[in-house]
């Protein structure tokens, strides 16, 4: 199986009034599971077509390779796209569905057709359903049926487009595994389109967080999570406590920042090494909710980092609890506690204390 | 089946629910008397003989050379048209569910034109064009020097042929783009991913997957063209199984009996045609795997030479198939050309003063306006309250009454014609009254011919109205009564109104049961025929009344485009027209 990587050099795309791609630049590597995550209609779906042909970007040019893709037509770029809805052909069985790439591939005898089919067919999982039609199969099988017909030409690239979208979420955890064994053991480069931030961060190699047709991070998982470069990021993958203020001092080293919030509050942050901040700049302080550790009032460990509040909404999610509290600027901050199993759970109206490590202050730029 | 099971079948989803009880009963026996009875009639009637029961009938028919040739005849053209029509209809169907063009619903509409052909004087109209002293055949003689010395039709099943397709063409077109319109774009996209392309992709997935819709439009050519009493007439084509069984009944020595034996055989053959369709396209498993439908991506601009091709494409086949309307036009309104000339004479109002003058040809325009307009009544209320029980509702016979509903569509208009002529021709118990002299057996003819399509029509309709609609009303208080007229009913609206002028317009241009019922009353007295039947008379009047047929003819094409113009416009473009069979 040949592998390639595939670049994206400044695509644009526009329907109309809607910007669909803005720029898009990608470098993916060999053999690598890249998702493009972002909220439903923010153009990521526009760039996996442009990427199998179907639809033709204004600008920009596609590299499969080092080969300029632009103008060969769908049906000759040798990539393998699985549908949201599949789309499979209702009037031809599994195996003629999985079969219907190879008519097309260099000639192959029936034999040689029939073996592939079968190793592809035993790699989803689906040997004996052979004959069924698709109409026969459940949302899994008929998921998996849609994978081996894109898997057996062999191709280049494989695009997927929100492909666990139709199933259970019982079913999606153990499909999106699936996904990852088989792209593992194939070793192919793969584009995967979704809008679900936990099935990226589980099965990505590289992430890309598109919103508005615009790529805003790229990044691995971790990172993305961890160290989100604008606010939409951190916003849109998990959650975030944003903080608007003032870098009021840097320190020598460089490495610790102090901050005073609009509301007059002084946050003690540390910082990457590698950025630099200027004293007075303006800055998001995101702190995640398992970051902040709830007190009863008053009782915080040390003065550094502690915010007051009182409890507005308590909900019992099972492996955490989810408090919404509110400051006293009014302002409404997530707090997840875990494991409350042996924890006491604050009530509605109850006045706490809040804190967090310096660490956990990530800061971001304001646009 | 009693009474009892019934309410309690329906009494399983609920409460006694006496709307669809009343709405089951009623329109079963509705159709057991209107539709079944009468064909039953036509198959026992065939086996009674002299001495008893047996198949002398059938016997005696097969004897007569030229009535196997008259059946021979009507397969063979059958068949033909049906090629023929796949030829023009497919590519044109690929054509306008694929690309768009300047124009474009301009050429949607002037495509269905050619079903709207007025019976008898359409094809006569073509004799007029394109026979051997035709105009056409005259002006290309003239003018190009194209000899045709039998011109482009004359007395030959080649001929019959020809007007068939003309006619129904459409009929292919029409089916095949309402299933080419609803392929999910993905399923080409992702062929296309996988390395098909041209030619390969068309007949190795969009092919198959129209194949239902297509398949729809061959049954309906075929039966169409099987109940075509009209064309062989006009072309003097004599030996045709369909208009044998129409000379039949009317010559003074003609054997009724093989009438009988020619409708019995050509139900026999739509049946076993309609069982084979069935067996080879398994239409539900073709109808289930749909997620949801993708971006239309596959509607592709014409441009450059690939329009221009469409438009060549286009305007040849809309030129060809509107002939009759133009014919019956200049029959109309134009003094005909001398023998041998193609130049008209000039203006001619002798048929409108004709049809407008006499108080009996006055009449068949009302009484088929009024026919008609009953007959789209009864098929919306019918069509819709047999639909909804199909739908909604659980019951004994439920398979019954959905074959019976279907039965008009697989059965040549002429058996079910002839069935009503017999039927009720008999007196009832204890009267003298029959009811096949009664006008209103004309408006049941009609409403029961066009039933299958207001009833399938419905049920498709129902069937995307999710059953969740009716019960969140419900579940916010509304009656059933009120979910139905505050909830279903305008959900169906377009449908109704759409099926109802659909209806409407078939019942308008009916032949079998116009030509062979002839009931004594009409609705403003003495006068009880159809506008079809006049037209048949006024050009059975030789020379003199083609005027007169041919205002008939262009009264009938004026409220055909007025009711398609206004479907168009109630459906708009999401909706389908249902077209059928006349």
């Amino acid at each position: 199986m040949k592998v390639v990587n595939v670049k994206l050099v400044h695509i644009t795309k526009r329907f109309e009034d809607v910007t669909a791609a803005d720029d898009v630049c990608l470098d993916i590597s060999e053999g690598q599971f890249f998702t493009l995550l972002g909220p439903s209609g923010c153009g990521k779906t526009t760039i996996l077509r442009i990427i199998a042909g179907f639809t033709r970007q204004d600008f920009g040019d596609v590299y499969f390779g080092n080969r300029i893709i632009n103008d060969v037509p769908p049906h000759k770029r040798n990539t393998g796209l699985v549908f949201q809805t599949y789309a499979l052909w209702p009037h031809m069985k599994v195996f003629d569905n999985v079969a219907f790439g190879l008519d097309f591939r260099d000639s192959m005898t029936k034999d040689e057709k029939r073996k592939r089919v079968n190793e592809t067919l035993n790699l989803v999982g689906l040997e004996g359903l052979e004959n069924r039609l698709p109409s026969q199969l459940s949302g899994g099988q008929q998921q998996r049926v849609a994978l081996a017909r894109s898997l057996v030409i062999e191709p280049q690239v494989l695009l997927l487009d929100e492909p666990l979208s139709n199933l259970d979420a019982k079913l999606r955890v153990q499909m999106r595994t699936e996904i990852k064994r088989i792209q593992k053991r194939l070793g192919i480069t793969t584009i995967y389109v979704t809008h679900d931030q936990e099935e990226a961060l589980s099965i990505s190699d590289e992430i890309a967080i598109i919103n508005m047709g615009a790529v805003q991070q790229i990044g691995a998982p971790r990172s993305i999570y961890e160290d989100p470069d604008n606010s939409f990021v951190a916003g849109f993958i998990g959650l975030a406590n944003f903080l608007w203020g003032r870098i009021l001092e840097v320190d020598e080293s460089g490495l610790t920042a102090t901050l005073t919030t609009k509301e007059g509050l002084e946050i003690i942050t540390e910082l990457d090494p590698d950025e630099i901040w200027e004293k007075g700049g303006d800055v998001i302080a995101s702190v995640r909710p398992e970051a902040i550790v709830l007190h009863e009032y008053g009782s915080t460990p040390s003065p550094i980092n502690r915010i007051d509040g009182s409890v507005r909404f308590t909900s019992y999610l099972g492996n955490r609890v989810r408090y919404e509290i509110k400051t006293a600027w009014g302002d409404t901050l997530r707090v997840d506690a875990y494991n409350p199993r042996h924890q006491y759970v604050f009530k509605e109206g109850e006045r706490v204390s809040m804190s967090f490590d310096s660490r956990d202050v990530k800061l971001i730029r304001t646009e | 089946m009693s009474g009892k099971s019934i309410v309690g079948s329906f009494r399983k989803r609920g409460a006694i629910d006496w709307f669809s009880t009343v709405s089951y009963v009623s329109s079963m026996l509705l159709l057991l008397i209107f539709i079944l009875a009468p064909i039953l009639f036509v198959f026992v009637g065939v086996f009674r003989v002299d001495t008893g029961w047996g198949f002398d009938n059938f016997f005696r028919y097969w004897a007569i050379p030229s009535m196997r040739k008259g059946l021979w005849n009507a397969l063979t053209a059958g068949a033909l048209t049906t090629v023929f029509s796949s030829i023009i209809g497919l590519p044109i169907a690929y054509v306008m569910t694929r690309y768009r063009f300047p124009a474009f619903n301009l050429f949607k509409v002037l495509l269905t034109l050619p079903l709207i052909m007025p019976p008898f004087i359409g094809a006569f109209s073509i004799v007029v064009m394109l026979g051997r002293n035709g105009i056409i055949t005259n002006l290309l003689r003239d003018i190009l020097g194209f000899q045709l010395s039998q011109g482009f039709v004359s007395p030959s099943l080649m001929s019959v042929v020809i007007v068939q397709t003309i006619h129904l063409w459409p009929l292919i077109y029409l089916n095949t783009s309402a299933s080419l319109s609803k392929i999910d774009p993905s399923l080409e996209e992702s062929a296309r991913n996988l390395g098909a392309s041209g030619l390969k992709l068309f007949y190795r997935i969009t092919l198959p997957l129209a194949i239902p819709g297509y398949i729809a439009g061959v049954f309906l050519t075929f039966i169409w063209s099987l109940s075509d009493i009209g064309s062989p007439i006009m072309l003097s084509f004599g030996k045709y199984a369909p208009s044998q069984a129409f000379w039949e009944l009317v010559r003074v020595e003609g054997i009724v009996e093989f009438a009988s034996v020619i409708c019995v055989i050509l139900t026999l053959i739509s049946i076993i045609l309609l069982i084979l369709v069935n067996r080879f396209v398994s239409l539900k498993e073709y109808a289930t795997v749909r997620v949801g439908a993708a971006s239309s991506t596959i509607i592709k601009q014409a441009r450059g030479w690939v329009a221009v091709g469409f438009y060549v494409l286009l305007l040849l086949v809309i030129t060809i198939s509107t002939l009759p309307h133009v014919g019956t036009f200049i029959i109309a309104f134009a003094e005909l050309p001398k023998y041998g000339s193609w130049i008209l004479q000039g203006l001619n109002l002798e048929g409108w003063t004709t049809v407008f003058g006499r108080a009996e040809t006055q009449h068949l325009v009302i009484n088929s306006i009024i026919y008609a307009t009953l007959a789209g009544l009864i098929d919306v209320l019918l069509g819709a309250l047999i639909g909804f029980i199909l739908v909604r509702k659980k019951f004994v016979g439920k398979t019954f009454l959905d074959v019976m509903s279907i039965m008009p569509l697989a059965v040549p208009g002429v058996v079910i014609a002839l069935g009503y002529l017999f039927f009720f021709s008999t007196r009832l118990p204890g009267t003298t009254f029959r009811l096949s002299s009664f006008w209103f057996i004309l408006v049941i003819a009609y409403s029961m011919r066009r039933l299958p399509y207001s009833v399938r029509s419905s049920h498709a309709v129902l069937q995307q109205i999710h059953v969740s609609l009716e019960e969140a009303a419900q579940n916010l208080g509304a009656s059933r009564m009120w979910t139905m007229l505050k909830v279903t009913i305008p959900l169906m609206y377009a449908g109704l109104i759409a099926g109802g002028t659909m209806s409407f317009l078939t019942a308008f241009t009916e032949v079998s049961t116009s030509l062979m019922v002839q009931p004594l009353h009409g609705p403003l007295g003495v006068h009880a025929r159809p506008i079809t039947l006049g037209i048949y008379s006024e050009i059975q009047r030789g020379a003199g009344g083609y005027a007169a047929a041919g205002a008939l003819g262009v009264i009938q094409i004026v409220i055909a485009a007025l009711c398609f113009y206004f479907v168009n416009r109630v459906v708009g473009e999401t909706g389908e027209l249902s077209i059928g069979v006349g």
